[in-house]
């Protein structure tokens, strides 16, 4: 498992915020630092993987704790 | 006995906390949701006896379970001996003092989210205030919304909500942890919370009620309010009858041609498959509202209240999370269940795909040859959105479904794409041809071509 650079908690935050909160972290990221994003909204497994998909960021890990999801994201 | 302990019980689909204070034998449980299994499975583990269940304030995002809970354990139910209730209960004024085994509960007075509204201080064997349960008074950082009751109660109400919050900042000690009920997400907050624990001595340094002035907070907190669920209105008529506890029986099996039946009347289908199985095929006039944390509410702004729903999903646990997320707001007419594998609709009549692109894909058609609808809230759209989308806010978007142009197909999009889906489906139950973009368009993303400066 990789070293992780930073951790971003969006525990309770709704959608869009666990995303706009990942993709604000991840500005401040140098190229191949790892965010760890820990989010309570169960559409964030879906949304956090498509975005970093769509950005080109590496989704490295999930985990689902079925109401806590954590996930780390190198950035590209 | 034991030291008092508080165990949180979280529900993320709304963005709100239970509790139960317990001393090892005895126990209060403090706001509960309506699906008390729950709570029943917190006294179980601990052993516990309840002596009260006691509520902050007649709920206005969820329907209780309160009544039932304190019914079913033989304990006291407790409220503001002002909230005109529908059923027999322990009414509380200001200073009461409920006794639970070791354990001492003060109830304060602290106006602003409801005019009723009361907080209770968790108090040991030795006086000394383990905790104090805010409800939607003060919040982590913020405190609970004032614009539920009523427009022309707002401002007096966000008057009160700044004297009540400084009132606990006043009467409980600086160690003692502030444990609310709204504010994880929930949009019975003002803001949204970013902590996930506090104590009335750290709010002290970061509450806006104790940080700013008394017309600083109100411009701040009225300004700062966004829309909240429609089916809020219905809540507090359903607690005040003393609603029953939640049922999981599972609804009854439809086969597709009831479903389909049912859809040709009009009925509300909502099916919780997830966007990419359900745009691919789904029958029209369905509802695709994907199991999210957000369920409730986006169907709260979609689906009228009085319906009775027909649930689709790929399998029965799904099918019943949702029941569970329905009940807890008081969608308890269910009248079926569909499970649906990809192929169930294949060939039907009412069978339906919406393509699904994104914004590279909306950039190869002509601007005359459809139309862009914008879903996110206000301050998203603001921030930066395509130049030539019309904004129709989701939860505006049954009573302004007129201003959507006909003729043409409509590209919808979101912040995500998991309005944006229940949207589409919206427009397609309402005659239009759409186009899902399935793309992201966060605060400050300008998709297409630079937006025109405002004014144009």
């Amino acid at each position: 498992m990789p070293d992780v650079t930073q951790t971003l908690d969006a525990s309770g935050l709704a959608c869009p915020m666990p995303v706009v909160r990942t993709r604000q972290a991840i500005d401040q990221l140098a190229s191949g630092e790892v965010l760890e994003v820990i989010s309570t909204d169960r559409g964030s497994l879906q949304d956090i993987p498509a975005w970093a998909q769509s950005t080109g960021n590496r989704l490295v890990e999930q985990n689902d704790g079925g109401d806590r999801f954590t996930f780390l994201i190198e950035k590209a | 006995m034991g030291s008092i302990e508080i165990v949180t019980i979280e529900t993320p689909s709304l963005g709100d906390r239970s509790y139960v204070a317990h001393d090892g034998s005895n126990a209060v449980v403090i706001d509960p949701q309506r699906d008390i299994d729950r709570v029943l499975d917190v006294l179980h583990e601990h052993g516990l006896d309840v002596t009260h269940v006691v509520e902050t304030h007649v709920h206005n995002d969820y329907v209780t379970g309160g009544h039932a809970l304190a019914s079913m354990v033989d304990a006291a139910y407790c409220l503001n001996a002002d909230d005109d209730v529908r059923f027999d209960r322990q009414g509380l004024a200001d200073g009461d003092v409920l006794t639970s085994g070791t354990m001492r509960v003060r109830a304060l007075l602290t106006p602003g989210h409801t005019p009723t509204h009361l907080s209770y201080v968790l108090l040991d064997a030795d006086d000394r205030a383990v905790g104090v349960f805010t409800g939607g008074s003060m919040l982590f950082g913020t405190v609970g919304r004032t614009d539920l009751i009523g427009p022309e109660l707002t401002m007096e109400l966000s008057r009160s909500q700044y004297r009540s919050v400084r009132r606990i900042a006043d009467e409980v000690d600086d160690t003692a942890g502030v444990h609310p009920t709204h504010g994880f997400g929930s949009h019975c907050s003002a803001t949204q919370a970013t902590k996930q624990s506090s104590t009335v001595g750290a709010e002290r340094g970061d509450n806006p009620a104790l940080v700013k002035s008394e017309e600083d907070f109100l411009t701040e907190l009225i300004g700062g309010l966004t829309p909240y669920p429609t089916y809020y209105r219905h809540m507090a008529p359903a607690n005040v009858l003393g609603p029953a506890a939640f049922d999981d029986t599972p609804p009854e099996d439809f086969d597709l041609e009831r479903v389909a039946a049912l859809l040709r009347e009009g009925a509300w289908v909502i099916d919780l498959r997830n966007r990419r199985d359900f745009n691919a095929s789904f029958l029209a006039g369905a509802i695709n509202a994907e199991l999210r944390n957000d369920l409730p509410n986006y169907l709260g702004w979609m689906v009228p209240f009085e319906e009775h729903l027909v649930l689709v999903g790929d399998d029965a646990t799904v099918i019943g999370e949702a029941q569970r997320m329905l009940a807890r707001i008081g969608y308890d007419r269910l009248q079926g269940r569909l499970i649906a594998q990809s192929g169930t609709f294949a060939g039907h009549e009412l069978e339906r795909t919406t393509e699904i692109s994104d914004f590279d894909g909306l950039s190869l058609v002509a601007d005359d040859a459809r139309t862009i609808l914008d879903v996110r809230d206000t301050w998203e759209f603001e921030s930066g959105h395509h130049h030539a989308a019309v904004h129709v806010p989701f939860h505006e978007l049954p009573e302004r479904i007129g201003e959507v142009p006909r003729g043409r197909p409509v590209w919808v999009y979101c912040a995500t794409g998991a309005r944006a889906t229940i949207a589409a489906s919206f427009l397609v139950r309402s005659g239009f041809e759409v186009v899902l973009i399935d793309d992201f368009c966060l605060p400050g993303d300008v998709p297409g071509r630079v937006a025109e400066p405002a004014g144009v």
